[in-house]
């Protein structure tokens, strides 16, 4: 059975509010309303910011992060151990430098290692023609596999040209 | 001072003139953005302001940002950079050393770029209000237009590369301040707190989390950003601000059915604080106009009117009232001012 307010004995009671009395100490069950009227207010842990909830969880995870920390960005020379201390990367590169622990952070803070949102505009044909080539890829060992000489050679060819077109989608940008 | 006047005047009508709206909702959205170069946090203060200038260019260009304003951070008094700051507009790193951080602000206030903080661009959109789509959509929009006149740092596997990981993948923070009062003074926040966290949810009272939940305000925001589409964040969100409401209300009424006399003693108390005090601090100021504001929401203050009540937290805030005064203030001259401009507010 759930205890009742000690004051008014019609709410549940919320609270445990230590008393000070002149010869001793007394705790008292009290609901949130009798505790109000008391002056007493419930202390709230708000350190719950996203900044602050990223550098907690760096600090219990980055112990475990040995891949990357003899590591320095070779294009901004941003170290794995100023990462550790700021919670922060140096440029966009970073991330490929880090990449192996950066996956494992990642996944295990956003749940996630995975894009899933908005592609940029100028990204988009890349990023189609980069999947249809690894898609081919992948078609061209099977049919090795199955010994289809034909369609590997026409895979090949189309392999060739998505290539030419990833280079070419390169220089444009 | 020039930029901030525009700002200042919108405050004047928001603030003074009844009419603000007994909002007691804020959200807004920001979307971080980088270039394909080291992020602002690493470079030394010529290589931010040659980065800002490149990007207010950049900036200039937008139709949104036709007839804003592109302020320079370090052109402005401390104070004026400490409103901006209260109103969300900038961070910690633009507030302590503005040397290169600049923002640029549509002429409606609405749309802000801020500029070389810890990522290049922090596109962010204001709206009062439950209205996250929204300002998603205003960000969402802005961004679609400005991508198409330069290249964004983004990898097929990360998303959009931030100068935080917490931040990459979608790069969006999706936030929503909240006033809860009768939950509040139910002793029910850390229940809520805790399940707000269970479903992966950041919150933090209005003041800094070192001084708790002054006035019953909290503010929420979506913790993670990787893996999932901006909407389904920003609807995540929604969703629990939504059933948050709705316990806050019933709060409202359990209240009023089982402790009328309670809350008419907490409110009469906070308004005669105000009518007494010859000085008052914003952390005072803020936990009474939160009581204030539950009366009046309960019906308890028919006397008030209510859309004098407005956006006035943000008002006795020190960088408001500076700006407002149109100097900087010492801190005892402050907290007088502070107890002057609540009791014109509230009683005249």
């Amino acid at each position: 059975m759930a205890l009742m307010c000690e004051i008014c004995g019609k709410r549940p009671a919320e609270l445990i509010v230590g008393e000070n009395r002149p010869d001793s100490t007394r705790t008292l069950h009290l609901c949130g309303y009798c505790a109000a009227g008391k002056g007493i207010r419930v202390r709230v842990d708000l350190s719950q910011d996203p900044r602050q909830l990223w550098r907690r969880f760096l600090s219990s995870h980055l112990k475990e992060a040995e891949e990357s920390s003899a590591l320095a960005c070779p294009n901004c020379g941003r170290t794995y151990m100023n990462f550790e201390e700021t919670g922060s990367l140096g440029c966009p590169e970073c991330y490929s430098t880090f990449r192996g622990d950066m996956v494992r952070i990642l996944k295990e803070y956003h749940g996630s290692d995975e894009h899933g949102g908005k592609i940029p505009f100028r990204e988009q044909r890349r990023i189609a023609v980069r999947q249809r080539s690894r898609g081919a890829r992948e078609a061209l060992q099977i049919a090795i596999s199955e010994e289809r000489f034909e369609d590997a050679a026409r895979l090949r060819d189309e392999i060739k040209d998505l290539e030419e077109e990833i280079g070419r989608l390169q220089e444009e940008t | 001072m020039s930029g901030l006047t525009f700002l200042r005047e919108r405050d004047e009508v928001l603030l003074r003139k009844p009419g603000g709206g007994h909002e007691y909702i804020q959200s807004w959205v920001t979307l971080k953005r980088n270039l394909q170069e080291p992020f602002p946090a690493i470079l030394d203060a010529d290589k931010r302001c040659n980065l800002r200038g490149r990007l207010f260019d950049l900036l200039k260009g937008q139709e949104s940002l036709a007839d804003g304003v592109f302020i320079e951070l370090e052109s402005l008094e401390c104070y004026e950079r400490i409103y901006l700051y209260e109103r969300r507009l900038i961070g910690t790193d633009s507030l302590v050393n503005p040397v290169g951080r600049g923002l640029a602000l549509s002429q409606d206030g609405c749309l802000g770029v801020l500029v070389g903080e810890e990522d290049h661009l922090r596109i962010q959109c204001h709206r009062p209000g439950l209205a996250m789509e929204d300002a998603f959509l205003c960000a969402d929009n802005f961004d679609a237009s400005l991508e198409q006149h330069c290249r964004y740092a983004f990898s097929e596997v990360f998303g959009y590369l931030t100068a935080c990981p917490s931040e990459a993948g979608t790069g969006l923070r999706t936030s929503v301040l909240l006033h809860m009062p009768a939950l509040a003074l139910q002793g029910e926040l850390p229940k809520i707190i805790r399940g707000l966290l269970a479903l992966k949810l950041a919150i933090r009272g209005t003041l800094g989390d070192t001084q708790g939940a002054p006035g019953a305000w909290l503010l929420l925001s979506n913790s993670r950003s990787l893996g999932q589409p901006e909407q389904d964040y920003v609807e995540s969100l929604d969703h629990a601000v939504r059933k948050l409401l709705t316990f806050e209300e019933k709060a409202l009424e359990r209240a009023l059915l089982e402790a009328r006399s309670l809350l008419e003693d907490e409110v009469g108390k906070a308004l005669k604080a105000v009518e007494e005090a010859e000085e008052i601090t914003s952390l005072q100021a803020v936990a009474l106009l939160g009581t204030i504001r539950l009366g009046s929401r309960a019906g308890l203050l028919p006397a008030l009117d209510s859309s004098r009540l407005g956006p006035l937290e943000a008002g006795v805030m020190p960088g408001h009232l500076q700006v407002m005064a149109g100097k900087s203030l010492e801190d005892p001259v402050r907290r007088a001012l502070r107890a002057e401009t609540l009791k014109s507010w509230l009683f005249t």
